[in-house]
């Protein structure tokens, strides 16, 4: 067997999604006036659109990540009512199989019931989307030791589950605000509200007559909606959501807001 | 200036706040709140719009827009209501269906001609000789009709929103309010919705009058209104309608430029009636109207109609609009009252004790007009002798206003579109509501209620039912009083036929009584057939003031009752919507690739594959040819670099994953080695080609398979579909949009990969079909060496985040060696040069792999895969072959995609793919023809332009055939040396 293609190898584990190729680490990048999205291999389908927004980056897991728009507190302040966020950069992760709730468990994980999201210990939130099916997103901070343990304790041999590579497959912005479910309204049929949606409750459904998973994920006390939705339509996504946005004042934010909402 | 202002009235208008706008011309000063239709009358604009047919002069009837009479253009915006639109500053209102001036209608000569235009005498007149309508048709559009659209007007924003609710109540009037209060008080978790058509809440209470003195529908109004506006948990939406019923509570309610789409699980239906018309000869003029309309201008706008009225009445609430009017300064000459006897009611009393004449088992049967029909001149009023007929003798009034109110049609259109049924009750002479769909109440006078104080007990009963339906339920249901009101509220035959007509039954159409009764009379007697012979019912307003009395004039006709005639089927929409708002906010989806911008940036002309966006060719559109053949040369010659990131790509992972591929495909897989690649056929059940592709084995349990672009969700779907009943242990998982892919093809395309890796590229460590993990500019990759274009080439499979960061970095490696971007043309040419099939394009819905020539990729041993049943009961009824051909000459007449292989005046194939190769020179392409054809070296006719069928023979023009030479496949390589270097 050739070098680099065996079971469980770092390079066949790289191409499913399960870690990043770059080391991940805790995250407290301030914007750097110097970095451009383009100074790195991972770019966000979006950075166009978010450096014409006037994003001012840092870099996030190999990524140049949108940390702010020239004014943290009014983005925090828009946050509470209704902004969205480009989180590509932060870390993803999905495995899928016949047994994959036994193996996820047995690896410590927090299991929640399918369709529900579960906090773990580290920060990283585990969707459940169905018996066999585990999404993880790293918290705001970019770090998730709990992506990084199933990464490395994964392997081919015996498998009862695979990674999907989520990191890739998918992006995920973060829409927060009391303003979310009223807005959503006008691109999705289900009913988002807060006493109908409950934190941690997922929907697998169609946005803007796309596949979308919605997950609330609240920042502190802030209604937050994550949505996870397919990488190759974050700039068609991002367009619907601005222009729905659009008569609630909606604004985009950076990650150093989004941390502060939970602060 | 507002001379027909009054200075106590019009609870709608802010007097604070003067707007200016214009009619047809002239500027015209109203007040916010104020409709289009209360702003002129305010200003004594007697004239709104011209009839459809007639052109005769029309003003409101019903100040709701029940009636096509106010329909106005506002700007580039046809068919407005002008009863019903607030005013805005600046606003340009014109009149519609108008030649000549709104006063002086040039058409208004139809009135005079209305014998020589009966109904149906489009039918019958413009029809012959064949060919006639074509010319009449123009004509007749110009003299009748609507607004005008303007076809290039700017598009408007318009979108929709999801809404939900336990329960909606429809109307905002007494009944309405009552039941959202009742339904809001069930629980303070329950969520009422309540929709209002107009700007305010209050339904007829805001204009209606309900005791002599005329206070308490006020007071209710505000003590209602209050109620419902301090309960949190009802929304009201006003100027807001509902327009139809669906399958489940769902609701679409209209409001402004957005349609909500509400999910309720239970509905209160308040929508109240429609006063009907009495009908008589002149009955359409300016300044005939119903009492409900008067009630409206003056309580509501503060407007005064007119200066002498007369009254023509059957119920309490002529008499209501006596005393409003009189209120209002206006004199009341007379009241006819329809039936015999006097009334016994307060406001009968009160009209009394204020001297105005009352002519019992009387009637209006005849309106005296001005001159040039702007208005009346005087009523006249006979005693009643029977049904629909008058006294000869007659007394005559002058005046400026005939006010009628004589009868409702409830506003039931909600109820019909759910299927609930509305039969006529003789007694009371009204179509009244009888058994409901679940979760659906009635109150109001929709459900025949009449009487305030029962109406509003209705409406708490119906809002605790509904709240009961939804889940919440307090206390004991709220007790409803007996008497309705409803006896004596419709007369049974307010239809005066006049010897001279103009006795209109419905005005949008201008059909008249004996309009009707012809229709019958000719044979389209069912009320079905005499509604689409003489269109009655089927103008703007949809039989809203006129279906009832048709009906009863077609069971007359028939010797039926109104119920054995019928009501002709209702459906959505209740009333006029706009497209914009059905369409709403478009969400087209789109995918781009990693890679999207640099193809725009390299001046690539993009073109859409399914939702992605591909650049078909590179450079300017004028030298598409040129381009194209460039970009062949660069890759045949050099080296060119396409993106390929919209091909499927698919996971196979598990112990069964070769099982599972060599169920699924044609061909052998549990032999293939790791670390090589193969090439994958689907064929379903019937044995037809679905979908080819490349399988990648990179270890023993695991397959990495691609697809193309807008197949490869059909193929996830039907390996899910199989293994839900397979159950093998094989984890199937679609990384279409994980990967970015780029094809790099050319005699120098190692020397530029060699630059971004490490790995031995060389043809001996990496052959042909050889697969391998690689990192290429410290990007992690998966590396095939395929090929579709017949180069030496690699496909590179990255992460799609870092696809454009690897795009750039191979266009810069490449520099150097010339290397250029090519798009999805060049890549079909050198694909057809190579003799490769495009499924979908060479193949159709009912191709086999015998027919396509690729029995090499079927596994003959193995007893199964998906088709393979089907595939071989085929290999004996061949009727057509897929063959590669080329045409001799320096210019052959090029056969496009679909041209037809025809042979002795038949079809036996068609062309699927053609081109000019620059790369070989002469034009080639791949076509279906006769099996006994298909040996290379044969010929076959393909007609490349015009020629007719006759029967199932083919009428062929020689000059316009090209004869096509089977050549073997591949056109270019054939011993596949250039890829496999």
């Amino acid at each position: 067997m050739r070098s680099g293609m065996g079971p469980g190898s770092a390079a066949l584990r790289a191409l499913s999604g399960m870690t990043s190729y770059f080391a991940l680490r805790m995250d407290t990048t301030m914007a750097d006036a110097a970095l451009k999205p383009t100074d790195l291999t991972r770019r966000s389908n979006l950075y166009r659109v978010t450096s014409q927004l006037g994003a001012r980056w840092g870099e996030v897991n190999g990524f140049a990540a949108p940390m702010n728009y020239g004014d943290t507190a009014a983005e925090t302040a828009a946050a509470r009512e209704l902004a969205i966020a480009d989180l590509a950069a932060l870390p993803r992760a999905g495995y899928k199989g016949w047994d994959m709730a036994t193996w996820a468990t047995g690896q410590g994980l927090d299991l929640p019931e399918p369709n529900r999201a579960r906090a773990q210990a580290d920060g990283t939130l585990a969707l459940r989307l169905s018996n066999g099916e585990l999404v993880l997103l790293s918290g705001d901070d970019a770090g998730s030791a709990t992506i990084d343990k199933l990464a490395g304790a994964w392997t081919m041999d015996g498998a009862v589950c695979f990674p999907v590579p989520r990191s890739d497959t998918n992006t995920r912005f973060a829409i927060t605000g009391a303003r979310v479910p009223e807005m959503m309204a006008k691109m999705c049929g289900i009913d988002l509200r807060p006493h109908r949606f409950e934190n941690h409750q997922i929907a697998q459904t169609s946005v803007a007559r796309m596949n979308a998973i919605l997950i609330r994920n609240d920042r502190g006390t802030t209604y937050a909606l994550d949505m996870v939705l397919d990488s190759a339509s974050a700039v068609y996504m991002w367009e619907c959501l601005s222009d729905a946005m659009t008569e609630f004042g909606g604004r985009p934010f950076g990650l150093e807001a989004l941390r502060a909402l939970s602060a | 200036m507002n001379r027909n202002r009054l200075a106590d009235k019009g609870h709608f208008i802010d007097r604070s706040k003067p707007l200016d706008f214009t009619f047809d011309g002239k500027r015209y000063m109203g007040f916010e709140g104020d409709t289009i239709t209360s702003a002129l009358m305010a200003n004594d604009v007697k004239i709104i719009s011209r009839s459809f047919k007639y052109h005769r002069p029309r003003a409101t009837l019903s100040m709701a827009g029940h009636d096509a009479n106010p329909l106005v253009q506002v700007g580039d915006e046809a068919n407005v209501v002008a009863d019903t639109r607030a005013i805005e500053a600046g606003m340009v209102v014109e009149a519609q269906n108008v030649s000549g001036s709104l006063e002086n209608d040039r058409m208004q000569y139809l009135d005079k001609m209305g014998k020589f235009l009966p109904v149906g005498f489009y039918y019958k007149a413009f029809y012959k000789p064949k060919g006639a309508w074509k010319r009449w048709e123009p004509m007749i559009r110009r003299m009748a009709g609507l607004g005008k659209v303007d076809l290039k007007a700017h598009h408007g924003y318009f979108d929709k929103q999801y809404l939900w609710a336990d329960v909606c109540v429809v109307g905002g009037g007494p009944a309405g309010l009552a039941a959202a209060l009742e339904a809001a008080e069930a629980s303070p978790d329950i969520e009422v919705v309540l929709v209002e058509e107009t700007a305010h809440l209050g339904g007829a209470l805001s204009y209606a009058r309900f005791d002599a003195a005329g206070a308490r529908a006020d007071a209710e109004r505000k003590k209602l209104v209050e109620a419902v506006t301090a309960r949190a948990n009802i929304r009201v939406l006003t100027g807001a309608y509902c327009n139809g019923w669906f399958t489940d509570h769902f609701l679409p309610i209209i409001q402004g430029n957005r349609m909500f789409k509400l999910r309720a699980k239970a509905v209160v239906v308040a929508t109240g009636s429609y006063e009907q018309p009495l009908v008589f000869r002149n009955n359409d003029l300016p300044g005939v109207m119903y009492g409900s309309a008067v009630q409206r201008l003056i309580n509501r706008y503060g407007v005064k109609p007119g200066s002498r009225a007369v009254i023509a009445t059957s119920n309490a609430d002529g008499y209501a609009a006596a005393l409003d009017m009189m209120d209002a300064g206006i004199e009341v000459a007379a009241i006819a009252d329809l039936n015999s006897e006097r009334p016994h009611h307060e406001l009968a009393d009160a009209v009394a004790d204020r001297g105005i004449p009352v002519s019992l088992g009387a009637t209006v049967y005849e309106a005296i007009a001005k001159p040039h029909l702007n208005g009346i001149e005087s009523a006249r009023i006979a005693k009643i002798t029977g049904e629909g007929r008058v006294a000869d003798r007659h007394d005559t009034f002058d005046c400026d206003l005939i006010v009628s109110s004589i009868g409702w049609q409830p506003a039931a259109n909600l109820i019909w579109h759910a299927g609930g049924k509305t039969p006529y009750n003789d007694a009371t002479a009204m179509f009244e509501i009888g058994e409901l769909p679940e979760g659906m109440h009635a109150a109001g006078s929709v459900a025949s209620c009449f009487l305030l104080d029962t109406v509003i007990e209705q409406g708490r009963a119906a809002g605790w039912s509904a709240a009961k339906d939804a889940g919440f339920t307090r206390g004991a249901m709220p007790t409803v009083r007996n008497d309705k009101g409803e006896m004596g509220q419709n007369h049974p035959w307010p239809i005066f036929e006049h010897e001279k007509g103009k006795d209109f039954v419905d005005f949008d159409e201008d059909l008249q009584i004996h309009d009707l009764n012809n229709a019958v009379h000719e044979g389209y007697a069912h009320i079905e057939l005499m509604k689409r012979f003489s269109t009655c019912g089927m103008g703007p307003s949809q039989g809203r003031h006129s279906w009832l009395n048709a009906i009863r004039l077609n069971a007359k006709a028939n010797g039926l009752s109104v119920n054995e005639a019928g009501m002709t089927t209702q459906r959505p929409p209740y009333t006029a919507e706009k497209i914009g708002v059905l369409a709403g906010r478009s969400f087209e989806p789109k995918r781009f690739t990693a890679m999207h911008n640099r193809h725009v940036e390299a001046g690539g002309k993009m073109m859409l594959a399914g939702l992605w966006y591909r650049p078909e060719f590179y450079g300017d559109a004028s030298r598409r040819a040129e381009n194209i053949r460039e970009e062949v040369a660069a890759v045949r010659g050099g080296v060119g670099l396409i993106d390929v990131s919209t091909l499927g790509g698919l996971e196979l992972r598990g112990p069964d994953a070769a099982e599972m591929m060599e169920r699924m495909y044609t061909w052998a897989y549990k032999k293939q080695e790791t670390g090589r690649a193969r090439y994958t056929l689907m064929t379903d059940m019937t044995g037809v080609i679905t979908d080819d592709g490349v399988a990648c084995r990179f270890g023993d349990n695991h397959f990495y398979v691609t697809a193309t672009t807008s197949g490869v969700d059909g193929v996830y779907k039907e390996m899910l579909f199989w293994n839900a009943q397979w159950r093998l242990k094989v984890d199937i998982t679609n990384v279409t949009g994980a990967y970015c892919g780029v094809n790099i093809a050319g005699p120098k395309s190692r020397e530029v990969l060699e630059k971004l890796t490490d790995e031995d590229l060389s043809a001996g460590a990496f052959p042909y079909m050889g697969v391998r993990m690689a990192t290429v500019a410290g990007i992690p990759c998966r590396l095939l060496r395929v090929g579709f274009v017949g180069e030496l080439g690699f496909e590179i499979h990255c992460p799609a985040h870092s696809g454009e960061a690897l795009w750039d970095a191979i266009m810069a490696a490449g520099k150097d060696h010339g290397i250029r971007p090519f798009g999805v043309e060049c890549q079909r040419l050198l694909r057809l040069e190579k003799g490769h099939i495009i499924v979908s394009q060479d193949t159709d819905g009912l191709t086999n792999p015998l027919e396509a020539d690729m029995e090499w990729a079927l596994a003959k041993k193995r007893p199964f895969f998906i088709g393979k049943r089907s595939i071989e009961i085929q290999r004996d009824h061949l009727h057509r072959k897929l063959v590669g051909f080329e045409i001799a000459g320096e210019n052959p007449a090029m056969p496009k995609e679909c041209h037809l292989v025809i042979r002795d005046g038949e079809i036996v194939g068609r062309v699927t793919s053609c081109s000019y190769s620059p790369t070989l020179k002469k034009a080639i392409g791949l076509a279906y023809v006769a099996p006994d054809q298909a040996e290379p070296g044969s010929s076959f006719e393909v007609r490349v332009d015009s020629g007719t069928m006759a029967g199932k023979r083919v009428k062929i023009d020689t000059s316009k055939t090209v004869t096509c030479k089977v050549v073997k496949l591949p056109f270019y390589d054939p011993e596949g040396a250039r890829q496999e270097l």
